[in-house]
């Protein structure tokens, strides 16, 4: 994988939810679409395992330093879902929207179990619905957003190690 | 000679996370962030159209006026406009929002919000760094009241936490402003000192209030906590100049259902201060650490 795109990617994940931020909210529940757990879940579903999941990792961390929640919470969750993502890689049809779908919303639901459990333990408590409303709404933005980026596909130059037969 | 191997790396840094997150205080990770304003030049723009977007948007979409009352609201505004024109000047001198800040203002510095948290807490960054003397603990005000505090700052941007986040707490003071023709006089409401308490979502609760001093019940011989009623800050941890600042207006009080005596008092700020695009720093005002507020918050979390 090439690093330039990533880091380029990571940026601009993390600058357009930022900016994107408050306004972006939908609902009683608050929801809002999560775009850097699009881009763990792009990482993960085109990288090689070991490059997919420290870029997973790398992402949460940079996300941790631009929030009010304890370094590592996001480098955490985000690593999660790198996991489950690179573990569907030989199961799904990459580009088909569905899988996109299905991936924005376990993977939103991953992540926001695991700040969830963290605000149980540590506090404060983080909300189930918004949780669950973000998941949905990321599942709903996902098909968009991932398809955009699959077009960038090819300045991340992933490569695949071959298999031993 | 040592081999890693790309498993024991990953399990390594997940426990180093993990060992952040959950076990070690936040505070000790403080001076590694500071990278909010790196983002600006993606997120402010981003701001920019979604903040035009949204008020294109939204204002149509939550106004459900009938056509008659709006014809009578246009018919009062007009009036009023004529009336506004010739103190026109006079507002010129005070159309700066942040000249409403009075007495403090010259001790602020003004500093562009950046964005709001991505994560699910109540924080803005601003394009602040330490080199701006902005410190920790520092209050942070609009026009309409207080904002939150400094949180972290290091030399590319600032964390503010908002008076909304679930981890800010200070004390305040109900107050009601009764206005007649000449001028508005503000009544400070004698009930217990109020515990106030972010609670997410862009809204701060109050729990200890009982609800024999609210309107609630319908005693007459007390001043009772109604809803439009406003809440201030009057918190001895927190500096002088800063005393008496809106947090906002009272917008329900309900029974709490775990503890039917007391009320649950809902209180919503001025502004959306998620959405804020400039705020005021009261960085020029060297305040002793032992009188900030984040000792005071550190003390109650």
């Amino acid at each position: 994988m090439r690093l330039t795109a990533y880091f380029i990617l990571v940026y601009l994940a993390i600058g357009l939810q930022i900016g994107m931020g408050d306004f972006a909210r939908v609902g009683g529940s608050g929801a809002r679409p999560d775009l850097v757990l699009l881009a763990v879940i792009f990482i993960g579903i085109h990288a090689p395992r070991d490059a997919a999941l420290l870029g997973a990792f790398g992402i949460g961390l940079v996300k941790d330093m631009t929030t009010l929640s304890p370094l590592g919470l996001y480098a955490i969750a985000y690593s999660l879902v790198g996991l489950f993502t690179v573990s569907t890689q030989e199961l799904v049809y990459r580009a088909h929207p569905v899988t996109h779908i299905m991936l924005g919303f376990a993977g939103s639901l991953l992540a926001g179990a695991v700040v969830l459990i963290h605000g149980w333990i540590k506090g404060p408590p983080a909300s189930l619905a918004e949780m669950f409303g973000s998941a949905l709404f990321t599942a709903v933005v996902a098909p968009v957003v991932l398809g955009l980026l699959n077009l960038a596909r090819g300045a991340f130059s992933f490569r695949r190690r071959a298999r031993m037969h | 000679m040592f081999h890693f191997k790309f498993n024991q790396v990953f399990v390594g840094l997940i426990a180093l996370a993990f060992l952040s997150a959950f076990i070690l205080p936040p505070d000790l990770s403080n001076p590694l962030r500071g990278l909010q304003a790196l983002f600006a030049p993606v997120s402010r723009p981003t701001r920019a159209i979604a903040g035009s977007l949204h008020d294109r948007f939204a204002a149509n979409h939550r106004d459900t006026r009938e056509a008659d009352q709006v014809k009578d609201e246009n018919e009062q505004l007009r009036v009023l406009v004529m009336s506004l024109s010739g103190q026109l000047q006079e507002l010129k001198r005070v159309a700066n929002d942040f000249d409403r800040l009075g007495d403090v203002r010259p001790l602020c510095t003004r500093f562009k919000v950046v964005g709001d948290d991505p994560g699910t807490r109540d924080s803005i960054m601003l394009a602040a760094s330490s080199r701006d003397q902005v410190k920790e603990s520092q209050p942070v005000l609009s026009g309409q009241g207080l904002v939150g505090i400094v949180e972290r700052v290091g030399q590319a941007g600032a964390q503010v936490r908002l008076i909304t986040d679930k981890d800010f707490k200070v004390s305040g003071q109900f107050v009601r402003f009764n206005s007649n023709k000449t001028e508005t006089r503000e009544q400070t409401l004698a009930t217990t000192i109020p515990l106030v308490r972010g609670a997410g979502k862009g809204q701060i609760e109050i729990l200890n209030i009982q609800l024999k001093e609210t309107a609630l019940t319908d005693d007459p011989l007390k001043e009772k906590v109604a809803v439009g009623d406003y809440v201030k800050l009057e918190d001895p941890l927190w500096p002088p100049n800063v005393s008496g600042r809106l947090l906002g207006r009272v917008e329900s009080i309900t029974q709490q259902s775990g503890a039917p005596q007391h009320a649950l008092i809902r209180v919503r700020p001025l502004l959306e201060l998620k959405r804020l695009r400039e705020v005021m720093v009261m960085n020029k005002l060297d305040v002793p650490e032992a009188q900030t507020a984040g000792e005071k918050s550190a003390g109650t979390n």
